[in-house]
Parts: structure tokens; sequence; C-alpha cells
């Protein structure tokens, strides 16, 4: 893929799909052309079938955070063209931080739990890339702002926009399994969803982060099911002032330790 | 309960989501007000619960006037039959128009192949549930409306296909045809009980869409028939030219 060509030209769908039930979210088949869409599910295969997928804590599945030095296809995601892209559709003013990788769930993977993703995530402030700064494990610990790296300037900003672009799938059938699930409360029964969005290859899910934004992996009963995941922020400030600090949500892990926070 | 405008007409549409559905909202969603019933494929128009935005132009395309009245139904199910009838009669008031676009076809199969298995859910889906939600209607609202339905010109719209007149149409498989020309017959019948209440049924039954028929031109003739007089006929769709027997 040729990373100079611009957004408008890649984009395949322009005509995405706003459901407003059970919480707004966007559904968008088909959306990079077909040539682009190829390149992604290529790297995102390459990845899959390698050995850099960490377990995710909690989650009956694998992950892998894109590096900050991501080349294409897949730094198409962390490219502040496409994060505004997303985030003006959403309707969210977002900071230009980012956080992308890679989740496999393998055949069987259990199910979910539902979950807004309005988590607080701690950012090594460094210089951004291409207007972007994405997230940086190796410098800070995303869910405790522990710094990792001496005297590393540390920022807090609250997930604002999940995405989800679901590659490197088997052709998807129904009674397989392995949509997202998108619930009316967080005590819904995770295989009794309100809305379900099938892992299509080349299909888009993105939605505000809310307190009710309450969505939850299926069980893959039939095929393994990836997807690019990623997420854009508001800033600390603005999240609170829109939704409240108690209605943030908390790591399981220790809460950070004061000093180490900047906001 | 949010009334029709008085000469606005409200269309119940079932098979909203295909592709003879999704033309007729296209075409007519600033026309009429349209109930679009849909079952497991979403509707592609603007709705109460969906809206269609350019990413690159930052606004919905949509505006009130082309959005149309959504209800998810499995109308196999008698339960579910009413329960649409009683929303869009709640919703609007009334129901001038019942498009029935809702069918399915098991192209490419044969008799000595595996259509037969399929063949009782095809004769549901393409006779029974259409006559299903016209009865409803009438029952519901048709039958204490006679001088309404006179003045407002009510009439239902079936969708049926060439191939129920064709035995040469072998594009849908093998039932298809029979399944059709199953749903023309009681289109012919509903027309006979239904005319002393003054709505109209008349059919439409086109060559293949879109291979030969376009869905563009099976809209526009089901408009025509909205707003035409006839009752008990079936306009059949060929090629180039179209035939009302």
């Amino acid at each position: 893929m040729d990373a100079t060509r611009p957004l408008s030209e890649i984009v395949d769908n322009r005509r995405w799909r706003r459901r407003l039930k059970p919480f707004p979210h966007f559904v968008v088949p088909n959306l990079f052309v077909p040539s682009v869409a190829e390149e992604i599910e290529k790297a995102a295969r390459k990845i899959i079938d390698g050995e850099g997928m960490d377990v995710i804590a909690r989650y009956d599945a694998s992950g892998w955070g894109f590096p900050s030095d991501i080349d294409w296809p897949l730094r198409l995601f962390v490219t502040e063209e496409w994060c505004d892209l997303v985030s003006r559709a959403v309707g969210v003013d977002t900071v230009p931080y980012v956080s992308a990788g890679l989740h496999h769930h393998d055949v069987g993977g259990e199910n979910g739990r539902p979950h807004n993703d309005l988590n607080p995530v701690y950012f090594a402030d460094v210089d951004p890339r291409d207007g972007m700064v994405s997230l940086r494990g190796d410098l800070v610990d995303l869910k405790s702002g522990r710094r990792l790296q001496e005297n590393m300037p540390v920022i807090r900003h609250v997930r604002a926009v999940s995405i989800l672009y679901y590659t490197a799938n088997p052709p998807w059938h129904r009674g397989d399994g392995g949509q997202t699930g998108l619930y009316e409360r967080r005590s819904d029964r995770t295989d009794q969803p309100a809305a379900t969005v099938a892992p299509v290859n080349n299909t888009l899910l993105a939605f505000e982060c809310t307190p009710n934004s309450f969505h939850s992996f299926i069980s893959n009963r039939v095929s393994e099911r990836n997807s690019v995941t990623m997420w854009l922020y508001r800033s600390d400030r603005a999240a609170v002032t829109r939704w409240g600090e108690g209605t943030l949500e908390r790591w399981q892990e220790s809460p950070p330790p004061a000093e180490a926070v900047e906001t | 309960m949010k009334p029709s405008a008085p000469d606005r007409k409200v269309v119940l549409l079932t098979g909203g989501s295909g592709q003879i559905g999704t033309a007729f909202c296209g075409r007519f969603a600033t026309t009429y007000d349209i109930v679009a019933v849909r079952h497991r494929r979403p509707l592609k128009v603007a709705t109460q619960l969906q809206q269609f935005v350019d990413p690159f132009a930052h606004e919905a395309e949509d505006t009130e006037a082309n959005r149309v009245f959504e209800i998810t139904a499995d109308l196999r199910e008698d339960a579910e039959v009413a329960r649409v009838v009683e929303v869009a009669l709640a919703r609007f008031g009334q129901i001038d128009v019942l498009v029935n676009t809702i069918g399915a076809f098991d192209r490419g199969t044969n008799l000595l192949g595996a259509a037969l298995s399929r063949a009782p859910d095809l004769f549901t889906l393409n006779a029974l549930v259409p006559t299903a939600v016209a009865v409803r209607v009438a029952l519901d609202f048709w039958r204490h409306h006679d001088l309404d339905n006179a003045a407002r010109n009510r009439v239902v719209v079936n969708l049926s296909a060439a191939a129920s007149v064709d035995a040469a149409d072998r594009t849908w498989g093998a039932t298809f045809g029979a399944t059709k020309a199953a749903q023309n017959m009681l289109s012919l019948r509903m027309a006979e009980e239904l005319r002393p209440f003054n709505v109209r049924v008349v059919t439409v039954a086109p060559a293949p869409v879109p291979e030969i028929v376009t869905p563009a031109r099976v809209v526009s003739a089901i408009g025509s028939l909205i707003e035409g007089d006839e009752t008990g006929s079936l306009l059949l769709m060929w090629d180039e030219e179209d035939e009302l027997v």
C-alpha cells in the first residue's frame, strides 16, 4: 500500500451506517478498497501466526500492541488522518493519543462480559509521530501510570472511541459465534445481546465510550476471531467533566501512586 | 402517536431490506410514510434507528423527510404479524397501502435434489405470509373503514414473479414459480374478498430482477399501481414491455 495515498482514496464505503440502539455505533462493511483490505489482512495474519502475541489478562484472548514505529499497512490505523476521520464521524473531540493492536481469539474462546471501555489510560507524553502519540508500554505502565523509564513525563487520558476492524477471519456464517455483542445493561447475559456485529473481514465497528456503551466478545464456536482493536482518547479533564470521575472504569490492578500522574 | 399528514399515504412494506424494498424506500420515502418491516438483514435506508453518514462530508445524509419507520419482525409468526400491524396503526393511525415484497428463493435446486425440503419455507414466505399480513390489516383496520378506503384508494400490492406464469424461467429454483403462482391465486381471491371494503389488490410479476428488469422499473410500476384503480390485476413485466392481465 502506498503510504502517501490519501484516505479518501482507500476508504471504499462512504455510507457509514450509524445504528442508535442499544447505544449509538457505526457498522461499516467493505470499509477499505479490496487491495488495502487484503494488505491489512496479510500483515495481520503474519503477526497472528508469529510468536509475538501475548495473553491478555482476565480475557480469553491474545493481543499484540502496535509498536510506535509500526509500518504500513497497519500504521494506517494510528495516523492522524484516520483517527480524525473516525472521531469526527463518531462526534467526539479527541486528543492526539492512540492505542491500537491486534486481538486474537482461538476457537472456543470464552464469552467476555459486557463492559463499557470507559477506562483511563496512562501515556508516556513523548513527541508525536505524524501527529499522534502511541501507547508506549516500554516507558509507562498503561494501567497504573508507573514510570518504566526515569523522569518520563506521564499523562492520563480516558478512552473516548472504541474501534474494531475485523480482519484475517475465515468466512463467517450465522451460528459461528465470534460476534461483538452490544447490550442495554452491564448485567445483561453475554449470549443475549440487544444487537450483534459479525466479524466479517473489512468491517468497522466504532462507538463512543460512554457509561452505557456495553459490549462484549461472544464465544467463537467455529472459527478463530481476529481484529484490529484500537481506542481514541479524551483528555482526563474532558472525560471527568462529561461523565464524572465516579463513572470512569478502574483497572483491577493497584491504583497508581499519586506522584506518577500528571494530568 | 404521530398522525400522518392528511394527504400523505401510509405504506406498510414487508421485505424492507430486500432489493425491491430498498429501492421502494429510496424512491418513495419522501412521498409516503413508510413502515418498513425487516427480519435479520438491516435496512439500507435511514430510519428512526439508523442514519447514514459520509465520514468525509461530516453530515448525516438523512432528514426527517426521507426517514422510514423500521420494525424488526419474523412475519412467519402470527403474533409478529399482529404486532407489526398494531405498531403501524399506533404510530400513524392508518394503513393505506400494503406492499408485500417479502419473499425467498432457492436458486439452482431441482426437485430431484433438495428443492422439496425447502419448499414449505418458500411457500410460507412467498404466498402465505403476504396473505397473512393483508388479512391482518383487513381484519384490524380496513373492514371498519370502507368509506375511507375508497377515498384514500387503499390497496395491496403483492410482488410476484414472471416465473409464476413462465415455466421456462428457471432462475430462482424448482419450486419458486409454484410458490409465486400460489401467491397470484391468493391475490385474486383477496381482491374478491376486499372489494366490498373498497380495498384493491394488485400483483406485480417481473422477469428476474435485476438481471432482466431493474429494481427501479419494478418500483416505478408499484408506484403506478398504488395510484391507479385496477384490482384483481397481474402486471407482468418482461424484458422490455409490461403486460396487464
